[in-house]
């Protein structure tokens, strides 16, 4: 009667299969495990939504301006934009805070500046309704804005949705 | 990273930050509530 330990394939056997195993991924599973990377995931949620925003602030700018006027003279609607951003802030920094030399620095970027966004609109809302309301005094103000959360936007949605 | 690291990660700076904001502004948030 045949032990145990003679019925295991040999180690020479078991890697030849491991590195068959390798080379027949399946596409499905590379687009998964490149999607568990943290900074694919956060680029291909954040970029359609930076997007759409930078498109729509361009398509209804007086909508838009109505917006930011009445969002930085209401301590509710500052303090409420404050507690949105904080926790995407910190969350975002949580999985992915590294200074890497590549387009993931993009997104430690935009989770620091969530972060603090959220931070100076909790703590400081004085201060935010003076920077925003000379912020969007200007008529330019937010069709920069907007071309910069596009461009933004549009790099992540590259990254994070390319192959 | 277990689970409830995670959120005790998430949810412990917000937490900080939401107190001290309350104690910084205390006008404002009275206003915001509405209480005279």
């Amino acid at each position: 009667m045949p032990s145990i330990a003679s019925t295991s394939p040999e180690p020479s056997a078991r890697s030849r299969a491991d590195k068959r195993d390798a080379s027949e991924e399946v596409p499905a599973q590379r687009v998964m495990n490149r999607v568990l990377d943290p900074a694919v995931f956060i680029a291909r949620l954040i970029g359609p939504v930076f997007v759409v925003v930078g498109v729509s602030i361009l398509l209804n700018e007086e909508i838009y301006t109505a917006i930011a006027i009445e969002s930085v003279h209401s301590p509710t609607l500052i303090y409420l934009s404050g507690l949105l951003s904080l926790p995407i802030g910190i969350a975002i920094l949580n999985v992915q805070r590294a200074w890497t030399a590549d387009w993931r620095v993009i997104v430690t970027v935009l989770g620091w500046l969530f972060t603090i966004g959220g931070v100076i609109r909790i703590l400081l809302p004085h201060l935010t309704t003076a920077l925003g309301g000379r912020m969007f005094a200007g008529s330019v103000a937010l069709q920069v804005v907007a071309v910069i959360v596009l461009i933004v936007g549009g790099l992540l949605c590259f990254e994070g949705y390319r192959r | 990273m277990q689970p409830v690291v995670f959120i005790a990660r998430l949810i412990g700076p917000l937490l900080v930050v939401l107190g001290i904001g309350v104690l910084l502004n205390q006008q404002v948030y009275t206003d915001m509530i509405g209480r005279p």
